[in-house]
């Protein structure tokens, strides 16, 4: 009991006070001053507009190309998806970034393909966000698709129905649900991203960089505050949605896997797309490595590692360890207050456990912005404030949920019994969670830390409120970067970043793959037997 | 109350287990009503009844994992109402198994021994005789996962066995199993009622188990206790029209339907 109150404390100081903080700050006068502002007004229309465009094109390409992997007989099923996440594993800045070196000013396509448009402006934005958003809704709509019952469409297909017919009465309410759900949270995600407008955004200004201009440049944050109420609204609707939208329980639990026909104009289809799509994903990977690695794209194409060392000269070096250490604390200490608190809520059910369970979810509503700017309110003057501990704790608030919630559900499967067992065979509850609980949960973990590590090399919004000049990630120094006319340093920093990602990522899967965890267990188990 | 006895005579006399006055109200309702009876050491007493009678919870607060709301569970002349389920030398068999699955059929069996800081070798021992016991040597460095649900639930009985304990209870533990399972497993349970003087408290929903196992049975009907007593009194003289119905109208169409099949 005590234990839950303690975790609900530490999760409300660092989830819900902030926030509070937030909203008392606004007065008065800075709503009115808001609402009645023209910049205000233009960057709240520019991010709605910008964004419903992006979500409906992600959607769009994500539902192909599920379709394409899911429904159709091509090869290289496994390089597709090995690809399609590397866009997840650098910040979202460097997916403007991208767009910036294909096709900015001196654009290495722009120039080969003589193409005449600024990439400036809203339809970069839209671009830079399709780009990092696809991958994660193409995973969301994998996965629905993955688990669909075959049986109506054998059902319809022998009872006569056409295949546009299925479509519509079989295929379209079966992802209504989670579209919905998806829908929302893919839009949420891309309108108070920070990174890409940014970047690309030009005069095209959208919300969180007014909210970042506001507070950073003006220290208005009085304004900045209500700017940062109205970008929890999106999430508060996901939210809501979701909850609403919530399985009833009535799932089909013995499904029919697709058993997929050959058709070869389909899959002909599907081969292009798909490589379609695997292009537009590494050709921005593919320019950050010419830039990095060539002394003055295009003009000297000579190889040098120049680019690193000038990198290294401006602190490069010692802001990557700091990205480094940051990731690692927010990782270790990440999984185990979420273990902590998924036993919590999953394995010691009580009205207590509800809350707990609350603020928990409350985490995956608060854009970064918004967060960054309530730690400031909170924790400005204190003497956390400025420290690399600061930013510790901001980013463990930012990615809890997720991991949180891959954690409760792993403990929810695990028999409702064992607790009972433990109490009846004289064996405490610590001794249980290491001997038995932990050891269940293995994966879940390893996926946990790949997690929390991997957005925190990535993640710049909440930070940059945040960091100083010694503390800051090397993440932040993208945009400076760009700033400085540097691309090439920023493409090593975005390569840095992405070696680092794919490193943990492989890693975590080959000891998945290999069960290298429990061949290390057994040995220790029967040295000489067997 | 019953205070412990020290008359030799009456101590050989004595009850294993005593329930008495025992009641239990859940958000208002009455789960359990008064309920009374005594179990005599060694004995195989099935509690029976439809889902939702009391019977899984009558079960959990013998083993301490529940508290009741009104009366007492008295173990050998002592009363263990409040003792930890750990320190009452009774074991539990669930429904669902549930076993360690991360752990093989030997781990899970010497588990609780080595936690008691038995050594090494002496819990290995008594872990293999167990598995021996039970008829699982051939499997004993398997995880419950490559098991059958029969093979799962004989682990489940030998990692209880292993701590000795001289009352083992089973909550349904044939439910989710077939026929012929169901059958070894009876034969194996009784074994160990014989072989270790245990006694069992059975609790389950088919007549024809309970009266094929058990010395008593006791009938539960919505809380109460309806009727214990041996499966033939039961037959010869059942206590009310609920007992006549529920167990012996079904016991009688199932037999029935049995003999017509194979031509009696």
């Amino acid at each position: 009991m005590l234990y839950k109150l303690a975790l609900i404390v530490i999760l409300f100081v660092l989830i819900i006070l902030p926030i509070i903080r937030m909203f008392i700050f606004i007065d008065h006068d800075s709503i009115v001053d808001v609402m009645n502002s023209p910049l205000f007004l233009r960057a709240l229309q520019n991010s709605f507009v910008s964004a419903s465009l992006a979500t409906i094109i992600t959607l769009s390409i994500a539902l192909v190309l599920a379709w394409c992997i899911q429904r159709t007989r091509i090869r290289f099923k496994g390089i597709v998806s090995i690809v399609l996440v590397l866009p997840m594993l650098i910040p979202t800045i460097s997916h403007g970034m991208g767009l910036v070196i294909l096709f900015g000013n001196n654009g290495v396509l722009k120039n080969l393909l003589d193409l005449d448009f600024s990439i400036y402006g809203m339809w970069g934005v839209i671009a830079g966000s399709v780009m990092y958003a696809f991958p994660l809704a193409f995973l969301m709509i994998d996965n629905v698709m993955k688990y669909e019952d075959s049986s109506p469409y054998e059902a319809a297909q022998v009872l006569g129905i056409p295949r546009w017919r299925q479509l519509i009465s079989i295929t379209l309410p079966y992802l209504r649900k989670p579209l919905i759900s998806i829908v929302f949270a893919v839009f949420t995600w891309i309108v108070t991203d920070y990174g890409v407008p940014l970047m690309v955004g030009g005069k095209f200004t959208t919300l969180p960089v007014l909210l970042y201009q506001e507070v950073i440049g003006q220290l208005n944050f009085g304004r900045g505050s209500v700017y940062g109420v109205i970008l929890l609204i999106p999430a508060l609707i996901a939210f809501v949605i979701d909850v609403v939208n919530r399985d009833k329980g009535n799932a089909v639990y013995v499904i029919k896997r697709f058993e997929l026909s050959k058709n070869r104009i389909r899959d002909v289809f599907s081969y292009l797309f798909c490589g379609l799509v695997t292009l537009i994903v590494a050709m921005p990977i593919f320019a950050f490595g010419l830039l990095a690695f060539t002394k003055k794209y295009p003009a000297d194409m000579t190889a040098t590692f120049n680019n690193i060392i000038k990198t290294l000269n401006q602190n490069g070096g010692r802001y990557f360890l700091n990205s480094i250490i940051i990731a690692t604390f927010v990782s270790l200490i990440g999984v185990a207050l979420a273990f902590v608190s998924a036993y919590a809520t999953a394995r010691m059910r009580s009205t207590v456990s509800k809350y707990l369970h609350l603020i928990a979810l409350t985490s995956m509503a608060i854009p970064g912005v918004v967060l960054g700017l309530s730690y400031v309110l909170v924790f400005k003057g204190s003497i956390i404030y400025g420290t690399i501990g600061i930013l510790i704790m901001v980013n463990l608030a930012h990615f809890f949920t997720s991991p949180y919630v891959m954690m409760y559900n792993s403990l929810t499967k695990i028999n409702e019994n064992l607790e009972a067992v433990g109490h009846t065979l004289g064996i405490s509850r610590l001794r249980m969670i290491k001997d038995v609980f932990l050891p269940q949960s293995k994966a879940t973990i390893l996926e946990m830390i790949s997690y929390f590590f991997i957005n925190s090399m990535i993640t710049i919004s909440a930070v940059s409120f945040l960091a100083t000049t010694s503390t800051r990630p090397v993440s932040l120094m993208i945009n400076q970067f760009e700033a400085q006319v540097q691309l090439e340093c920023a493409a090593v920093v975005s390569l840095a970043i992405l070696f680092v990602n794919v490193l943990i990522k492989g890693t975590v899967y080959l000891i998945r793959r290999y069960d290298w965890l429990n061949s290390i267990h057994l040995a220790r188990e029967y040295p000489t037997e067997r | 109350m019953i205070s412990a006895i020290n008359d030799a005579d009456a101590i050989e006399n004595r009850p294993k287990l005593c329930i008495r006055n025992l009641s239990k109200i859940y958000d208002n309702k009455k789960v359990l009503d008064k309920i009374s009876f005594d179990v005599r050491e060694g004995e195989f007493l099935s509690i029976l009844g439809p889902s939702g009678c009391g019977k899984t919870t009558l079960l959990r607060i013998i083993i301490g994992l529940l508290q009741p709301s009104v009366g007492q569970v008295i173990k050998d002349g002592k009363d263990i109402t409040y003792a930890s389920p750990a320190s009452r030398g009774m074991g539990i068999v669930f429904q669902n198994y549930a076993l360690f699955e991360n752990m093989t059929v030997l781990g899970n069996v010497e588990y609780a021994l080595k936690i008691k800081k038995e050594t090494k070798r002496n819990a290995r021992e008594k872990a293999l005789q167990m598995i021996e016991l039970v008829g699982l040597s051939e499997h004993m460095h398997k995880k419950p996962n490559s098991l059958s649900g029969g093979q799962q639930q004989r682990v489940a009985i030998a990692r209880t066995l292993v701590l000795k304990p001289d009352i083992i209870l089973f909550d349904e533990p044939m439910s989710s199993l077939d026929i012929s399972t169901r059958l070894s497993l009876r034969k194996l349970i009784k074994r160990i009622q014989r072989e270790f003087g245990t006694t069992i408290i059975y609790v389950t929903h088919d007549q024809e188990e309970t009266f094929s196992m058990s010395d008593r049975i006791m009938v539960m009907e919505e809380a109460h206790l309806t009727q214990i007593d041996t499966p033939q009194n039961i037959i010869a003289h059942p206590a009310n029209a609920y007992v006549r119905s529920f167990v012996l109208d079904n016991l009688k169409e199932k037999i029935s339907s049995l003999a017509k099949y194979a031509g009696y």
